[in-house]
């Protein structure tokens, strides 16, 4: 049976997945033109607020009933959006398991490890890569892909989708910025670990570094890493506006400022949605992982 | 020695050096943002244009974008813009847009994140639904599609107001989520309960206890989040977001961005980020990651700075009240004996500041003396000169004449034979009148239309007559009937709504019209709004040369279509000559230095107006101060015995907006195949009392240009010396098409007033004052001065 507390947290989350559901389709609901006009002293809104919120309601209920309709060039949505959310789906997950196993090992590799040398430059080395702008990344990577492509190495496809090769430069992209995040999340959580009683004591009882460092440090860590992912969700999920626009990437972001381009509200307010609904998976599947650490962990200290 | 070098290394470990790297970078990019100038030596303004380049004899065509180059280390973008300059030029908008982000958001998030730290109802859950709600929901998205409300536009009027505000109140979310957890390790100290049992109530708490404990925090996380808006902006560029303030342009001409900034720069390059051009879009983003890493640094170390036990910034913050409050002083100054040092050094301080606040203004040591240009312009608009027409003035007191007389009495040179260059031109006009009136033919009710305000005539004939009117639209049969009965066509008034027609359309119904019907009226109903002002600006529909053509105004026009069957009654009064001569003057002060004989300064003003109409007067004082100006300038130069190093021109021209124009004649005269290097300032309509900026183009200057780009550097000191503020924007002078070219460079200057001025009946001596005429006057002269004299004389 499911605790009270339980349900209430469920209802919660149920309530805000509906809150941010329709507070996105309200900001696009709202037309372009939609002002307000100081006639006789008072403020008048150019387009009754009445008729947003009928949009907006009507289109709630739409998504509600799983009816997603067509888009402006007459499309059906539900065909188009699973194709996009497939692509950037894969995008995402390739991403983010690249960035947490680099992401690991850099993070180690730059954790001192009880040592306090080399603090400066340690800073130096976690901040500066997490400076450069995700445009930047692309940017370069696109750069060194022609280069490659005007030798007669053709590993990497420019732009566009279909095939491995066209996936391999938007996933290292995607990936680089948030290994490095994760790095530095790891590196603090191993630092913090190495100051702990039991890791002191299995390397006074003369266990080698490396058996403290994966039985003793990174057991503990691991779950301290998961659970700061989610803050890295929202990032990742922007760079993958600028990571799949600048590689022409045909996901699920592409699909959403190409249907803003053309003016489409309704089919821009549901392909927001489907984008959020990364986050929410996402951020469910960590919180899933972190359990199963944990209970893992209890488990074996039983 | 083995020692010294060890306490040495000890020394350089203990120095912090993330704070020491950020507070470089920092330190270059403020200078970058206060003090572009110094960091460049091109505006970024100038544009190198298409055109051909000879080199090892061979002619290459040029197109921008220009790749990067010895000329352009980071090349131009596709407007022949100078990627450096940009950049530099950029970082002003771009950085304080951020750290205004970064503020309103640490402002923000506060008070909030204090309130959920006190368990406040809702706080809490708000920040909490904030948070998710804008991590789900792309922040960048959120911007670009509700920066396109017009409601937020019409609020803030200006694009980078509008991001600095969503971006402000979409984006504190996680600055406050962290700011709650400082606060809730702060109110879990002892000292918050002791605080509690000596009765403060929570206000209290937070101003006096939880603000001073946090400051050192919120240090910390303003340059942490504006180094995350910068990362923001760079995103919002990409996809075409400008901060910018939009674009400005001078009276109905196209315009160029106000400013440049970072995002606009990312924005541009989208087209051009693969293949050749991708250094369009590396160039900025490594200009963003420069400045991201700076204030990342800087914060980390401030961090690093803060937390040791024996910081000395955290005692400087908490001193620099103390330092600064002037009660502390008199108390101390009350004290002397025992605060000498503290009270020398505050003393200091103030007086630094005072100096600074209260430094005297420069005094240029070359006077210009407004009241006689004023005294110019005033005989210049005399009724005498009719409005200064070319080709409408009298062959022995005209306006040239009266320039000529002024220049022989300063002891300026004429340029070649004779002061007054005369020039053949085939054709001159005044539309002096004209009347159009809609009779109603059921009730034979008359209304009628405003000249110049409703409707502008684009014929320079005579004409009188009523004719029905007939509405043309593009269909089917249209052409055919034409065809059938020209002579039915002929006989009306052809009113063609031309403002949902396409450009094909109307390209054939004009040539069809031309060839079969050759009507005696055509009236374009046209996109131009009502005029309050009557502009004069007769420029002639050279289509249909026996066709009295009228333009109407989008409102007039919806008129005109709502009375359907109707009768108009034309009357058209022009007065055409031909053959007439153009009267421009050339005078010059010869420059010393032998090696710029081929150097060329020609400061450009027109010495013609628009005429006067039956019955209203256009004195175009504008020009005419101009023109006076640039006398005065002369005057000046010849007075104080100023020796420049090449020759200055000045130059009045007449028969402007003629074909036959003084400027054409003077550089196919003088300049035509010859290796000179001109730099052409061309001065529009100058010293308008209602203008406190002034307007300047120099879209037509190469940035590499480094002379000319001085030029321009010394204008906007100078400017600044005087109090006058300088605007950019695309303006068109006929002159300037004489004088542009590979090895001639045009700068435009003119008035930032309102359209309903010049070629306006307003354009008048009261719009002119003396102070405007010394302010552009001093400003003008100084920069000759400096530029092309080798500095003061004086």
């Amino acid at each position: 049976m499911l605790g009270q507390r339980t349900i209430r947290k469920i209802l919660s989350k149920v309530l805000v997945l509906f809150a941010f559901t329709y507070i996105s389709i309200f900001i696009f609901s709202i037309p372009y033109g939609y002002s307000w006009e100081i006639i006789d002293g008072r403020f008048v809104s150019t387009y009754p607020l009445y008729m947003i919120f009928k949009r907006c309601n009507s289109t709630f209920i739409s998504l509600l009933e799983l009816n997603l309709g067509y888009n402006i060039k007459g499309k059906a949505l539900n065909k188009v959006l699973f194709t996009s959310f497939m692509r950037t789906a894969l995008l995402l997950s390739s991403s983010i398991v690249l960035a947490f196993v680099l992401g690991v090992f850099k993070g180690i590799s730059d954790s001192n490890r009880g040592n306090k040398n080399n603090v400066f430059a340690k800073i130096l080395i976690s901040v500066i890569p997490i400076s450069i702008p995700d445009v930047l990344i692309a940017a370069i990577m696109q750069s060194f892909a022609i280069w490659l492509n005007q030798r007669d190495i053709h590993i990497f496809k420019v732009a566009g989708a279909g095939t491995l090769a066209h996936s391999f430069l938007p996933i290292i992209s995607l990936s680089i910025l948030p290994a490095f995040y994760i790095a530095r999340i790891t590196s603090l959580e191993v630092n913090d670990c190495y100051k702990k009683a039991y890791v002191l004591t299995a390397l006074g009882k003369g266990c080698s570094s490396k058996r403290v460092l994966w039985n003793h440090v990174m057991r503990n860590a691991i779950k301290s890493i998961i659970e700061g992912l989610p803050n890295i969700t929202s990032m990742i999920i922007s760079n993958t506006l600028i990571v799949e626009y600048m590689f022409s990437y045909p996901g699920l972001t592409t699909l959403l400022m190409d249907h803003i381009a053309i003016a489409d509200r309704r089919s821009s307010a549901i392909i927001i949605v489907f984008i959020g609904s990364f986050y929410f998976i996402l951020n469910g599947l960590y919180r899933c992982i972190s359990t199963l650490f944990n209970r893992s962990n209890r488990r074996e200290a039983v | 020695m083995k020692k010294l070098n060890m306490s040495l290394l000890k020394n350089i470990k203990k120095i912090n050096i993330p704070l020491l790297i950020g507070s470089i970078i920092l330190i270059f990019i403020f200078g970058m943002c206060l003090y572009p100038e110094y960091f460049t030596e091109a505006d970024p303004y100038g544009r190198e244009r298409t055109q051909y380049k000879y080199e090892n004899g061979k002619s290459i065509l040029v197109i921008p974008p220009i790749p990067p180059n010895d000329e352009y280390p980071l090349g131009t973008d596709h407007r022949g813009r100078d990627l450096k300059s940009l950049i530099i030029y950029g970082s002003k908008l771009t950085i304080f847009s951020a750290l205004t982000v970064a503020l309103i958001r640490l402002i923000i998030a506060l008070p909030l994140s204090i309130a959920a730290a006190y368990k406040v109802r809702f706080t809490n859950g708000f920040i909490n639904f904030f948070n998710i709600m804008f991590s789900a929901f792309p922040l960048i998205i959120a911007v670009i599609v509700l920066s396109n409300i017009a409601l937020f536009q019409d609020i803030f009027k200006d694009a980078t107001y509008v991001n600095i505000f969503l971006l402000s109140v979409l984006g504190w979310s996680r600055l406050s989520h962290i700011l709650r957890t400082k606060i809730d390790e702060i109110l879990m100290q002892d000292f918050i309960e002791g605080e509690v049992a000596i009765g403060k109530n929570k206000l209290e708490i937070a101003v006096q206890n939880i603000i001073p404990h946090l400051i050192p925090s919120i240090i910390v996380l303003f340059f942490l989040e504006t180094a995350m808006v910068l990362l923001s902006f760079s995103q919002l560029g990409v996809f075409g977001l400008v901060f910018g303030s939009g674009y400005e342009g001078a009276t109905g001409e196209v315009g160029v961005p106000i400013e440049f900034d970072w995002p606009s720069l990312l924005s541009l390059s989208k087209y051009f980020y693969r293949g050749d051009y991708s250094y369009l879009s590396i160039y900025p983003a490594i200009a963003f990651a420069f400045a991201i890493i700076g204030f990342n640094t800087f914060g980390e170390g401030l961090k690093i700075e803060f937390e040791k036990e024996n910081s000395r910034v955290i005692t400087f913050i908490r001193a620099m009240p103390s330092f600064l409050s002037p009660i502390r002083l008199i108390y101390e100054i009350k004290n002397y004996k025992q605060y000498k040092r503290s009270v020398l050094g505050k003393v200091g301080f103030y007086i630094t500041i005072l100096l600074i606040i209260f430094c005297p203004k420069y005094e240029s040591p070359y006077g210009f003396d407004e009241n006689n240009a004023f005294k110019i312009t005033k005989e210049l608009t005399d009724d005498i000169f009719k409005g200064r027409l070319t080709g409408f003035q009298d062959k022995d007191n005209n306006p040239a004449q009266y320039i000529v007389n002024k220049l022989k009495e300063y002891g300026v040179k004429a340029y070649g034979d004779d002061y007054i260059l005369e020039n053949t031109i085939q054709e001159v006009f005044n539309i002096k009148y004209a009347e159009l009136s809609m009779i109603d033919t059921k009730t034979f009710s008359e209304k009628k239309l405003k000249f110049r305000q409703d409707y502008i005539v684009a014929s320079n004939f005579n004409y009188d007559g009523i004719l029905d009117a007939e509405n043309i639209e593009i269909n089917d049969g249209i052409f055919e009937n034409m065809a059938n009965e020209p002579d039915y066509y002929k006989e009306k008034a052809l009113i063609i709504d031309i403002r949902s027609m396409t450009q094909k359309d109307f390209i054939s119904l004009n040539g069809f019209m031309k060839y079969y019907v050759q009507p005696n009226v055509v009236i374009f109903i046209e996109n131009w709004k009502q005029q309050e002002a009557r502009y004069k600006s007769d420029i002639i529909n050279k289509n249909m040369e026996d066709t009295v053509i009228i333009s109407l105004s989008s409102e007039a026009g919806d008129e005109l279509l709502r009375m359907g069957k109707c009768k108009l009654k034309i009357s058209v009064n022009a007065e055409k000559r031909n053959d007439v001569i153009g009267r421009s003057v050339v005078a010059y002060i010869p420059g010393i230095d032998e090696s710029k004989k081929n150097d060329f300064v020609i400061i450009g003003s027109n010495l013609d107006g628009i005429g006067y109409d039956l019955d209203e007067k256009y004195p175009s004082a504008g020009r005419a101060s101009s023109a006076a100006i640039s006398l005065e300038i002369a005057r000046t130069l010849i007075q104080n015995e100023v020796k420049p190093d090449r020759d200055i021109i000045f130059a009045f021209w007449d028969g402007n907006m003629t074909d036959d124009r003084g400027s054409k004649s003077f550089f196919y005269k003088y300049l035509i195949n010859r290796n000179y290097r001109i730099f052409y300032i061309d001065l529009m309509n100058l010293g308008y009392k209602s203008s406190d900026k002034l307007m300047i183009d120099n879209t037509k200057i190469f940035p590499n240009s480094k002379e000319e780009q001085d030029f321009i550097k010394r204008l906007k000191k100078n400017a600044k010396r005087n109090d006058f503020e300088l605007v950019y924007g695309t303006l068109y002078s006929p002159a300037v098409i004489d004088f542009t070219g590979s090895d001639s460079q045009p700068l435009l200057i003119d008035s930032f007033i309102s359209n309903e001025i010049v070629h306006t009946p307003k354009d008048t001596l009261e719009e002119i004052d003396t102070h405007s005429i010394k302010q552009v006057g001093q400003m003008l002269l100084d920069t000759l001065i400096d530029s092309f004299s080798g500095g003061s004389n004086k």
